[in-house]
């Protein structure tokens, strides 16, 4: 197992790199000069041309790759041309924001979507079943920003229910800094307060962030507990007369589990960097907002890096996931 | 490890008529699938017929007319530009589809290529080969088109190129792993034994019954380029020319009104995208019961 | 000043005032500023429209105590006061910052005393002495007298190197650093008095004083925090971690992408005029309807830069008020008369006549904006009436495109820039289709181009790449060497990548010598009614030649609760909020 793991985490190395070829190739290419942009439309050629070399732009691609990941493995990953802050520093500000963001989106996800499957897999070929094949259909089909707009103007604006920007009531909270508020609002404040506070606003984006993974949650689950309760040993478990719930439990649900679970890292590594129009939507300050700025204002370095950093993240989500499958079913090896 | 994909090939696929006749009377029988056959029909014949149904010039119109409520006349109001809201959603179905099925059978083509070469080769060359769809996949996909819209610049063919790239990955590794899952199976073995040439396993065995996951994920890339496109039209990465109807860029233009009594405008596109995509995902999701005759029971 | 742009604006110095301001765009298009950026504070001559229009709430007896969450466009720049040249930044260092002189709240151009409480100018215009308020503190605890102003002083004459070129105004005011800088000498005379002698008379230098980047900061803090390394450097963390002024509030946190908080000072040196607001939270809100919502639903207190289209809706609801600025701006439809086919004058009446200006500005500015007709505002001395094409003339607009060298389908090039909205041009895409309609319907064939703002379309813009372009400005003050006299400016440099043999204008293509010696002529006139005479006949000679077609004047609007009270707009956004007070509600 541990054998495994490594390999694993080897081939992150292989991975990395041809993710780290593929972006300074893109961001190359990008139309205009990220120092033209800083600098303004009346710079210098002299001025552009020290604001390049300071930037290591005047060299060849090949020794600004090889200078980039010199820097990388020195923990060193550039410096944003647009805020002039280190990159790390921005990214580390922004991801407990998108983790929160992720987690509260998966939670809605997993907590509704798994009963749901599961219900409507027992009652297969009901209207109860129709009804969730359509309904979780609708919930792929609605455009995620559509979809938040009507949460913000129906809870928000409309009916004053919950709030549609932010992390937190700055109003009570005007210096409660960054981080993982959930976490910090119990553990460190000790207010419960601040606490619901903090998932009051976290409930719409959640919401819409959510509603997709909870579409293909519910399908994966209906599809594979059906293929379970046609399995052999269930039919026999059944025969002997064991309690259904304990049939659920025990042999349905666990050996359902494995496509379920896989739908639901690929999922969350999708959230991690794929949340860019709920961001937007609910000005959430997260790593999906901030990168989409990046591109728009050709701030090369941070597209570099961040989506180096969220490249690395969805790899080591998607190997978690494969190692649980072998917590999960014990028939699974690896070898 | 497991790879586990929701659509695996039925190992029952060893007569072909059988198949594709049994898939078809059962998707018949799908009542969402055919609701979704019915929505998509309609929304490719909505595309196709657009200067025929259209009540007015899409283009034309004056702001004096701007914000017309829905009326007789004007059967879902008229948009900032005063133009008939409708006449733009009919046309604007033609965008969409534009961009779905370019982004579509692009994406298929260079991934069902690719991701043929590399299921059928097998070994290191296999290896590498899926290593870099590896490195495809774990570049977070919005940002991706974006970047790409952004070097390409606006337009429709842009946007479906964009799209495309994304989608290369997902069908390479989708049809390498049918591939794989297939050789093994008893009548390649049967056919490679009698003395078959590679090419023709490829072609004649292996080809057919690999490719069935492959129109149900199709099916629902459809879908999901619609929904991608709709969503760079909401990040202001439309049709080149702001004239042209584009469902997303149409809600988002004016989405700024929203509040100021004009929410219909936002409104109809917005149904407009969802109803269309719903129909590729119902059938798509058919389509996948019916080809697998195991899920449904 | 603002329409981004770094500028001859040293040109117009001899006028009472200075200094412009540009926006978040060119050098440092900070982080969530695609949507509505914000232009920059700056200044105004008396011949500017006072905030008259000024709607702050009075009523009632200020109560101490609250929080007030402004929805701003972006996180702020840089808060190294030198260096800061965007409106959201401004916004922020005028409450932690202050300067020497102040302006009068909700006045252009009128001076009150700030860390200065009297001054006296040599005879000569070279020397000015500035007597500074006694007992006054840094937050920090660095007290402030005469050294630490002539430290400030000494920073923006001798800008640190690895600082020079991030800055804006300190250029702009003093045209240079270290012995170019405008600045001869500082020199200490007591504790509390100290002098600053120029190089030449400088009329409008007291009102420079009064913009946020000449703010005191506190020498302990810039030196403890590495201030003076590169705006890059990781050890430079003092705008971030520790901006120090003396102001009545003071920095408490950032968190970049979320918010910027600033606290009450409560030691304000001046009693009287400390925060009645216990804090002040500025939270980042990129999209203007995604502010509004967030202003309707109570989670921010006040957003600025309300769409024309939405006041309504502000209006409407009877816990919501606006705050109007008088208009500053000028939007416009503009030629380049190098490119055809507007090389052709009949082409650019053709268009002038062809644009319905009325129904544009009724769709897009309703309440913020009247019909412009001229470059100038029309509370400038030197406007006068009826001097471009007003009519709405689509039958000459046909006769003059059949008779010109482009008849019709004429097919030209209309650029619109992505991703912006400004007070001038606040639907960029949305009034281009609407002028394409016009411009169709006598005859052009349009062909749409785009380009997002802060990624090309000014650097091409001002190139002269675009031969018909929208584009617009923000008056700094009441002058046309703010408008005309930097657009019309000749140029040595090259246009496009061609040299001209001569001088000549860029943007525009503007190539007429005798509008370059008019304007020569006002900007170099000392006396006001002969330089208000001369940039009449100046603007004669320009709008002849149809360099645009002026569509708005527009103002701005801020939207607030209505428990926000005591906020004075002021034309040149110079807002301080120390006034402001929150009712309980």
């Amino acid at each position: 197992m541990l054998k495994y793991i490594a390999r694993r985490l080897l081939m992150l190395i292989p991975i990395l790199l041809g993710v780290s070829l593929v972006l300074i190739g893109f961001v190359h290419l990008l139309p205009g000069d990220p120092c033209a942009s800083m600098l303004g439309e009346h710079a210098t050629v002299e001025k552009l041309a020290t604001c390049r070399h300071s930037y290591g732009l005047d060299l060849p691609i090949w020794q600004q790759y090889v200078d980039y990941m010199g820097g990388l493995l020195h923990g060193d990953m550039g410096v944003s041309t647009s805020t002039r802050l280190p990159v790390l520093d921005q990214f580390v500000a922004r991801f407990p924001a998108t983790v929160e963001l992720t987690f509260a989106a998966m939670l809605f996800a997993v907590g509704a979507g798994i009963p749901l499957g599961i219900a409507a897999a027992k009652r297969a070929g009901s209207a109860f079943d129709t009804a969730a094949t359509i309904l979780s259909l609708l919930g792929i089909s609605i455009p995620i920003f559509f979809l938040g707009l009507l949460l913000a103007y129906l809870f928000g604006v409309w009916l004053h229910w919950l709030p549609t920007a932010g992390r937190i009531d700055l109003h009570l909270y005007p210096d409660v800094g960054g981080g993982f508020l959930l976490f910090n609002s119990l553990v460190i404040y000790h207010d419960p307060a601040m606490f619901i506070d903090v998932v009051k606003h976290l409930i719409l984006p959640a919401l819409a962030l959510g509603t997709i993974p909870l579409a293909y949650i519910v399908r994966i689950t209906r599809s594979s507990v059906l293929e379970v309760l046609n399995e052999d040993y269930v039919r026999t478990a059944r025969a002997k007369g064991l309690q259904q719930r304990r049939i659920d439990n025990r042999h349905v649900l666990r050996n359902a589990l494995v496509p379920i679970v896989t739908v639901i890292g690929l999922q969350t590594g999708l959230l991690m960097g794929g949340a860019v129009l709920t961001e937007t939507i609910f000005s959430w300050g997260g790593v999906g907002s901030w990168l989409f700025q990046a591109v728009v204002n050709n701030d090369f370095r941070v597209i570099e890096s961040g989506t180096l950093i969220l490249a690395t993240i969805f790899v080591l989500v998607n190997l978690v996931v494969d190692v649980s499958y072998a917590f999960l079913n014990p028939r699974i090896r690896y070898s | 490890m497991a790879a586990v994909t929701a659509a695996t090939p039925a190992p029952a696929a060893t007569r072909h008529r059988g198949l594709w006749a049994d898939a078809a009377s059962r998707l018949v029988h799908n009542g969402p699938a055919m609701v979704g056959l019915v929505l998509v029909v309609g929304f490719i014949a909505v595309a196709l017929f657009a200067p025929i149904l259209a009540p007015y010039n899409p283009d034309a119109g004056t702001i004096i007319n701007r914000f017309k409520p829905p009326s007789p006349e004007h059967l879902l109001g008229t948009d900032l530009q005063g133009r008939d809201i409708l006449s733009r959603i009919i046309w604007g179905a033609r965008s969409s589809l534009w961009v779905a099925v370019l982004s579509v059978s692009a994406g298929l083509a260079v991934g069902l290529v690719y991701g043929a070469i590399a299921g059928y080769l097998g070994g290191l060359v296999d290896f590498w080969m899926m290593r870099v769809v590896d490195v495809m996949l774990s570049l977070p996909g919005l940002l991706l088109t974006i970047t790409i819209v952004v070097f390409l610049g606006p337009g429709l063919n842009t946007i479906a190129f964009a799209i495309a790239v994304e989608n290369i990955p997902i069908f390479a590794r989708l049809l390498r792993g049918s591939i794989l899952g297939l050789k093994e199976t008893d009548y390649v073995m049967a056919s490679r034994s009698v003395g078959a040439r590679g090419q023709r396993i490829l072609l004649i065995h292996i080809m057919p019954n690999a490719i069935t996951p492959v129109i149900v994920a199709a099916t629902l890339a459809l879908a999901t380029a619609i929904v991608d496109a709709a969503g760079l039209g909401f990040l202001g990465f439309g049709p080149q020319d702001p004239a042209t109807p584009e469902w997303g860029t149409m809600l988002t233009d004016t989405y700024r009104y929203l509040t100021s009594g004009a929410a219909f405008t936002a409104f109809f596109p917005g149904v407009a995208i969802v109803l269309s995509v719903l129909g590729f995902n119902l059938l798509g999701d058919g389509l996948r019961e019916s080809l697998d005759p195991r899920l449904k029971r | 000043m603002i329409r981004t742009r770094f500028g001859a604006l040293i040109a117009a110095t001899m006028l009472v005032v200075s200094a412009c301001g540009s926006s978040t765009a060119t050098t440092a298009p900070s982080a969530a500023s695609s949507a509505a950026s914000t232009s920059a504070a700056s200044q105004a001559a008396s011949t500017a429209p006072s905030a008259a229009a000024s709607t702050a709430p009075s009523g009632g007896t200020p109560v101490n105590g609250g929080t007030m969450i402004f929805g701003s466009a972006s996180d702020p720049s840089t808060l190294d006061a030198i260096l800061i040249q965007d409106g959201e930044s401004f916004r922020i260092a005028q409450q932690i910052y202050e300067t020497l002189i102040k302006l009068k709240p909700g006045t252009a151009s009128d001076l009150e005393p700030g860390l200065a409480k009297s001054w006296d100018v040599s005879p000569d215009g070279l020397t000015y002495t500035f007597h500074l308020q006694t007992g006054v503190m840094f937050t920090d605890g660095t007290p402030f007298n005469a050294d630490a102003a002539i430290y400030n002083v000494n920073r923006w004459k001798n800008l640190p190197e690895p600082l020079q070129g991030s800055d804006y105004y300190d250029i702009t005011v003093f045209g240079g650093y270290g012995a170019d800088s405008l600045i001869s000498s500082v020199n200490k005379i007591d504790d509390s008095t100290f002098s600053i002698t120029l190089k030449s008379p400088k009329a409008d230098f007291l009102t420079a004083m009064t913009l946020a980047p000449f703010g005191m900061q506190s020498p302990t803090a810039l030196q403890k925090y590495n201030a003076d390394l590169a705006p890059t450097d990781p050890k430079n963390t003092y705008w971030q971690t520790a901006p120090t002024g003396t102001g009545p509030f003071m920095f408490k946190e950032f968190v970049p992408g979320d918010h910027y908080t600033i606290v009450k000072n409560p030691n304000y040196w001046d009693p009287a005029n400390a925060a009645h607001l216990d804090s002040v939270v500025f939270k980042p809100i990129a999209d203007s309807a995604n502010r509004l919502a967030a202003l309707k639903s109570g989670t921010v207190d006040i957003i600025d830069f309300v769409d024309a289209n939405q006041l309504n809706d502000v209006k409407s609801d009877n816990t919501l008020q606006l705050l109007m600025r008088s208009p500053l701006a000028i939007g416009k439809y503009a030629f380049n008369q190098t490119q055809k086919p507007f090389n052709d004058l009949k082409v650019r009446e053709a268009a002038a006549y062809a644009i319905d200006k009325q129904a544009l500005v009724s769709a897009f500015f309703p309440g913020l904006g009247t019909v412009a007709d001229s470059d100038l505002i029309n509370t400038f001395p030197a406007y006068e009436p009826n001097q471009t094409i007003t009519g709405y003339d689509p039958q000459k607009a046909k006769d003059l495109l059949a008779s010109s060298t482009c008849p019709a389908p004429c097919s030209i090039d209309f650029w619109y820039p992505d991703n912006t909205s400004r007070p001038y041009m606040v639907d960029p895409k949305g009034e281009f289709e609407a002028i394409r309609q016009m411009l169709e319907a006598v005859g052009f064939k349009v062909n749409p181009q785009h380009k997002d703002w802060h990624g090309g379309y000014l650097t091409a813009e001002a190139n002269g790449q675009y031969p018909s372009f929208f584009i617009g400005w923000i008056y700094d003050y009441g002058d046309p060497a703010d408008g005309p006299g930097l657009f019309y400016a000749t140029s040595t440099a090259k246009c496009n990548g061609v040299s001209y043999t001569t001088p000549h204008n860029c943007e525009f293509g503007e190539d007429n010598p005798a509008v370059a010696a008019a304007m020569a002529k006002a900007i170099a006139e000392p006396d006001a009614a002969t330089r208000t005479q001369d940039w009449k006949d100046a603007m004669k000679l320009i709008n002849a030649d149809v360099p645009d077609v002026p569509l708005v004047w527009a103002g701005s609007a801020l939207g607030a609760s209505t428990s926000i009270h005591g906020y004075i707009p002021s034309p040149t956004q110079s807002e301080y909020f120390n006034l402001v007070w929150k009712s309980n509600s």
